[in-house]
């Protein structure tokens, strides 16, 4: 039997969503990095800062995105 | 709606911004068996359409709980007699709790009281208490009734006081710590201590703020972000949030690399809270302001009741008069349910309905509606309609259900605000992106400043630049003001409409009305009375040798006493005309019917002969004196009949349909307003003109059957005009519903029952035109705020990304941005409360009483017609 929290999404919806929004945004900050490291002279705590920067940002971008992908997959 | 579904308002509570209605509005149309789910922010309101076989209230409670919102319920609280014990306590709350509309039941046999949370527009508080004496039990009092109006109220003013107080706090430290920042500038070095300079002592003030004021952000965007929800609350925590992070970071640890200690922004993070702050209390104290006509509806219903009972007069919750109950009202009360009076006489001011300030006469058998206020005199009255079925009942929910509508040109804004913060985070990222990699290294310049501060950006670095550019994009970026421009627009335009008497069913009606070019009006009922009256009376000149007066008079008594006992309406307008002018008619001695021709009688030896032409040829009586005279008349489309006394014409009395109060009025208003006028009628082609002639409409369709009105609505919507139709909600309720908008008029008090998109209460045509103008009115301040709106956000998102920074050397600060969208967000709300100022340019000065003579002043005599 498959356990649905209130928001209408089984544990493995949310895994699945939690997944593809992390990986995006790790892959913005991979994206930053290795940017950062391509046109070179960054200071060490300005390229982590931005990583960070971008790893808030762009979690806050997907992550309803995908829970609501996901949620919309699930429902059909 | 479906035929089995239900339709239920609901007030939300913590929505803040247009993507939280598009939150709310996906929650619920997700839930299995909601069809329709409307939310409108202003309002504060959702309206769910729903299959109740498939879902119920408590369901689509929790959906919209889920996504981080509140379901705000009303509440009551009655003292149960005879509830004791823990058995009654759980019969009590289970017979409401199977109630449908009942949230929650709080019973408690100790203090022997009921606490009721239920949704007023689905059960009322007298039906709850029905059912608690059904269950065996009395309802002694009302001890405590909160109504949704008094809720919203509390919660607004809750609302003002709590950001009021956090303004106090954060104000006050914020120009502190701005004073403290930029006392090396101009000649702040004299008057500010050098110790508020310091980054620690800074960071101590900045704290407070953050962490007080501040972290209603942080916790509302936490809660939606754990339902993946973006809202503007996460706007303002991340700006917050990065400016004081790099302020800590770069004071306790200078050397990490974000800029140093000359780049703490604590002024920033206190600022951007104080102004967010502002702005969010501004929003609180002038939001209430656009629904106080709904308010000031709620208000008018009456809270008790004096009826008779068992031939006893008792005082009794006006919510609890029941159907039949017989009601006392004395001068200065409010009258409590609608009903028909069956004693006494008094003026009833019904203005906060109707729109209509001169007080109406009432007497036995009339109408009065509840909510409205007696003036002079005591009267008894039998209730007809109680509860939830008032007129003013009625009234409030429809004018409730118009404001929690959506019109269709809030559809493109709610779109863009909904999915606009998760655009907006998209482009802080691709700004953040732009002046890490490219901007620093090419524009950058150490005298750049902040725009309206002396503050240079100094030894800012790569990060603490982009990072500000950023930041400034999604406070800049707020889209509020989008959210609320039509909403709030269309909330007050619907109120102030309803304080004349006119009735939108929805914003869309609004809309759709607002873009008219064609008024079709029926005839009969709607432009005419639609019941025949005198108009002409022409004696003939040789007949009478006395004064004109004297000979229509007789002319008119002759009539009068033939027809005296014929059922025929041709008839009784005759016989009504004689009374009105005072004329006494006697019984004829006898009387005879002849079909298709008139009627003959007689009285005291005379012999009368009323009817056409071929009956006084029959008859023999010579009517060619006053032939001509009748073919004029018919030519009017008026219906002319000979009056003949022992074989002699005495002359010619016509009696036609007559034109409503204002018909001629309206209609010159609206040509005055643009519009073509047309009429549609089943009459004949000669009368139909006749008819249109004098109220000069433009177009006339007529001979056209009822059945086939709507389809010529059709015709001329193919055409491709804009059409609304002007008729009664019953019978023209095809052509109605096919017009881009159906304007049913003079409803009275039923108004729930009624076809159509607007509804006048009363039968003044010249509401259609106050219905025009409000709809022009609130359209022009919807288009007005969008304008504003929109304009803010395309203006200010490239300044906040640095677009011109190249160029001048100038960054909006993130607390200039907070300003702005303060500013923003309030100056649209202002701009909709000039609406309050809206009064239609028809004038009721002249307001006639209700019954007018409908003898039209065009009684000729002597052969001679005058007007």
């Amino acid at each position: 039997m498959e356990t649905r929290t209130a928001s209408g999404m089984d544990k493995n919806t949310r895994r699945l969503s939690a997944i593809c929004y992390t990986g995006t945004s790790l892959a913005v900050v991979a994206l930053f990095v290795v940017l950062a490291q391509i046109i070179g002279g960054y200071p060490r705590a300005a390229v982590i800062g931005g990583a960070v920067w971008s790893f808030i940002l762009s979690m806050i971008v997907t992550m309803p995105l995908s829970t609501s992908y996901f949620k919309k997959r699930r429902m059909s | 709606m479906g035929q089995n579904e239900s339709k239920v308002t609901l007030r939300i509570g913590g929505m803040s911004c247009a993507s939280c209605v598009a939150h709310i509005e996906t929650a619920l149309t997700d839930l299995k068996g909601v069809s329709k789910a409307r939310v409108n922010l202003a309002a504060q309101k959702a309206q769910v359409e729903f299959d109740p076989a498939q879902t119920d209230l408590s369901r689509i409670s929790q959906a919209i709980q889920d996504v981080g919102y509140e379901v705000a319920p009303d509440e009551l609280t009655f003292k149960v007699l005879g509830m004791r014990s823990a058995h009654c306590e759980g019969v009590v709350r289970q017979g409401l709790e199977n109630l449908p509309g009942v949230v929650k039941v709080e019973a408690n046999g100790n203090t022997g009281t009921a606490t009721i949370w239920y949704h007023a527009t689905t059960v009322s508080p007298g039906e709850i208490k029905q059912t608690i004496r059904d269950l065996g039990y009395d309802v002694a009092e009302k001890l405590q009734a909160q109504d949704a109006l008094d809720r919203e109220r509390e919660a607004r003013q809750r609302e003002i006081r709590r950001q009021g107080l956090w303004m106090l706090v954060c104000w006050p430290l914020a120009l502190v710590i701005m004073l403290g920042t930029f006392r090396d500038y101009w000649k702040l070095s004299v008057f500010v201590p050098e110790f508020l300079a310091d980054n620690f002592v800074l960071f101590l003030l900045t704290t407070p703020i953050v962490f007080g004021p501040g972290w209603q952000f942080f916790i509302n965007s936490w809660r939606g972000l754990k339902h993946g929800v973006a809202d503007m609350n996460l706007l303002y925590a991340t700006g917050i949030g990065a400016a004081y992070l790099i302020g800590v970071i770069n004071t306790l640890w200078p050397e990490a690399g974000f800029g140093g200690a000359k780049a703490v922004f604590f002024e920033s993070a206190a600022l951007l809270t104080a102004f967010i702050i502002l702005g969010k209390w501004l929003e609180a104290l002038t939001r209430g302001r656009t629904s106080d006509a709904i308010r000031r509806l709620m208000a008018l219903q009456p809270k008790i009741a004096r009826v008779i009972r068992d031939g006893k007069e008792i005082e009794v919750a006006a919510d609890e008069v029941l159907e039949n109950d017989l009601v006392l009202v004395r001068p200065g009360e409010s009258i409590p349910v609608d009903g028909v009076i069956m004693e006494g006489y008094s003026a009833v001011d019904e203005s906060m309905l109707t729109g209509e300030s001169m007080p109406v006469e009432k007497k036995t058998g009339d109408q009065v509606i509840g909510g409205t206020m007696n003036k002079t005199g005591a009267f008894r009255f039998r209730a007809t309609k109680v509860g939830k079925e008032t007129a003013l009942a009625q009234i409030i929910r429809l004018v409730e259900e118009a404001q929690a509508s959506k019109a269709p040109i809030q559809k493109l804004a709610d779109m863009v605000a909904g999915h606009f913060i998760l655009a907006v985070h998209a482009l802080a990222l691709t700004v953040f992106f732009f002046w890490f990699f490219v901007g620093y290294g090419n524009f950058f310049d150490p005298q750049s400043r902040f725009l309206l501060t002396p503050y240079t950006l100094g030894e800012i670095g790569v990060f603490g630049f982009s990072l500000l550019l950023s930041i400034t994009v999604l406070v800049i970026s707020c889209p509020c003001a989008v959210g609320m421009a039509t909403p709030s627009a269309m909330m007050a335009g619907t109120g102030k409409a309803a304080e004349h008497g006119v009735l939108f069913k929805g914003a869309d009606a609004i809309e759709a009305t607002a873009k008219l070019d064609a008024v079709v009006f029926d005839k009969t009922g709607t432009l005419t009375r639609g019941e025949p009256s005198v108009t002409d009376v022409i004696p003939q000149a040789a007949t009478f040798n006395g004064p004109v007066a004297e000979a229509v008079n007789e002319v008119l008594r002759l009539a009068a006493i033939a027809e005296k006992n014929s059922e025929h309406p041709l008839g009784e307008a005759i016989v009504r005309g004689a009374e009105e002018r005072g004329v006494e008619v006697p019984d004829a001695d006898w009387f005879e019917s002849i079909p298709g021709h008139g009627v003959e009688a007689e009285w005291k030896g005379q012999k009368i002969t009323l009817g056409n032409r071929k009956l006084m040829k029959e008859r023999s009586v010579p009517f060619e004196a006053l032939l001509a005279h009748a073919e004029a008349l018919e030519n009017d489309g008026k219906t002319a009949m000979f009056v003949a006394a022992n074989g002699e014409l005495a002359g010619v009395i016509a009696v036609a349909d007559t034109l409503k109060d204002y018909s001629i009025e309206a209609v010159e208003q609206l040509h005055r307003l643009g519009l073509e006028v047309l009429m549609i009628t089943g009459d004949n082609r000669r009368t139909a003109d006749a008819i249109a002639r004098r109220v000069k409409i433009d177009r006339v369709l007529a001979e056209v059957l009822p059945q086939d009105k709507a389809e010529k609505i059709k015709t001329l919507q193919a055409e491709g005009r804009r059409v609304a139709m002007v008729g009664d909600g019953v019978n023209d309720a095809p052509a109605l519903a096919q017009a881009n908008v159906g304007i049913a008029i003079g409803s009275g008090t039923d108004v729930a029952k009624e076809t159509g998109h607007v509804i006048l209460i009363k039968e003044d045509l010249r509401d259609v035109v106050v219905a025009m103008e409000a709809a022009k009115a609130t359209m022009r301040k919807v288009k007005q705020n969008l304008f504003w709106a929109f304009g803010y956000n395309v203006a200010s998102i490239p300044i906040g990304a640095g677009l011109f920074y190249p160029f001048f050397k100038l960054v909006v600060s993130p607390e200039l941005a907070a300003l702005l969208m303060a500013v923003s967000s309030v100056s649209v709300t202002l701009n909709t409360l000039l609406l309050k100022r809206f009064a239609p340019k028809v004038k009721r000065e002249k307001a006639i009483p209700e019954k007018t003579p409908s003898l039209e002043p065009s009684f000729a005599g002597h052969g001679i017609r005058r007007r």
